[in-house]
């Protein structure tokens, strides 16, 4: 059996089972429900 | 010029001490203190880390073994799931309920310790309930600790999202606590940075010497600009902050006065916009819920 027929090793599996697919990213104007970014700016002294 | 723009022009842009710039330390460390009320030594006991995210991973795969129990009050953030996964450890749900405000029932998660019961992590203010805690949950939660000698991973993200006067207490504050406590925290969340990946864990020496390995396997070190983009703001001003914090308590107000007028339940949030249906709202299917949780992540 090939190695490129088991790439991802059982661990990987077993965490990508649990976790949702990145669907989108802030944008202007838009509250992301899901991202966790805050909607306010990062302050100008720390960006 | 601003902070990260000052250390990119200075070439600031090599690896740092693998725990972090001693400044940022020494200001994280004064931070705790102050505003906490615990000491942390700045050379040995704080590790600057790439986000809260890879703060929660260095715990777990540096103090979890296989078949350790890591009690986690539900609902929980998924990434502690993984997180204990990946450690090959085995994570003990402990119900939280709605008409509890999510709060943790100290009893309940004391009736989950077997013993192969190592650590319990707590989330507060909570992600995703909004729950909190007051001093004689965390009295009887530090006793509890103590009493089966437990590891207590203290993850306080949101600790400055609070509203209603609510005070937030540190669990490594209350006595004995200090030295079975690991503080995980980041600026992401109230500093709006979370693109820049600055966390840190805070614990006691031997703690942290077990940490520095694994977070040195992971990146090295925090990137250094963003670790100067941190102590900017740790040590900037923070009079700004009261304006978002009156704006998120406006939107968590609208929420609830929403939620009210549809007689949907929801535990009473007592820091940042976060709200949590259940699932037994009849109007309301799972499908057409967002994501079950009606959270607002800020």
């Amino acid at each position: 059996m090939s190695i490129l027929t088991r790439i991802a090793s059982e661990r990987a599996r077993q965490v990508s089972a649990t976790l949702a697919k990145q669907t989108s990213i802030n944008a202007p104007g838009m509250i992301n429900l899901a991202s966790g970014t805050p909607d306010f700016p990062t302050p100008p002294h720390i960006r | 010029m601003n902070a990260p723009a000052s250390a990119r022009a200075d070439g600031k842009t090599v690896y740092t001490a693998w725990a972090g710039l001693p400044a940022l330390r020494e200001a994280i460390a004064e931070q705790l203190l102050r505003d906490k009320g615990v000491s942390f030594d700045p050379a040995h006991e704080i590790i600057v880390t790439a986000g809260a995210q890879a703060a929660m991973l260095t715990v777990t795969l540096a103090l979890f073994d296989p078949g350790d129990e890591v009690l986690v009050p539900t609902p929980f953030y998924d990434e502690y799931r993984r997180d204990i996964m990946l450690a090959d450890a085995t994570m003990v749900p402990v119900p939280t309920l709605l008409e509890d405000n999510f709060e943790i029932n100290p009893d309940v998660l004391e009736q989950a310790i077997t013993p192969r019961t190592r650590a319990m992590i707590l989330i507060s203010p909570s992600n995703p309930t909004g729950a909190t805690m007051g001093r004689s949950t965390l009295e009887r939660i530090a006793a509890m600790a103590q009493r089966h000698d437990l590891l207590v991973i203290w993850d306080e993200l949101y600790d400055r999202f609070v509203y209603d006067g609510f005070e937030h207490l540190s669990l490594a504050a209350l006595p004995g606590m200090r030295e079975r406590t690991v503080v995980i925290n980041g600026f992401s969340k109230c500093y709006s940075m979370t693109g820049w990946r600055v966390g840190y864990v805070a614990a006691p020496r031997e703690i942290s010497d077990a940490l520095l390995p694994i977070a040195h396997g992971m990146t090295i070190c925090a990137p250094s600009v963003s670790q100067y983009a941190a102590l900017a703001a740790i040590t900037g001003p923070h009079d700004w902050f009261a304006a978002i914090l009156s704006e998120y308590d406006r939107r968590r107000q609208l929420w609830m006065q929403a939620l009210d007028s549809m007689g949907l339940p929801y535990g009473r949030p007592r820091v940042r916009t976060i709200l949590c249906p259940t699932s037994a709202v009849p109007a309301l299917p799972r499908s057409s819920s967002p994501g079950h949780y009606a959270k607002r992540a800020t």
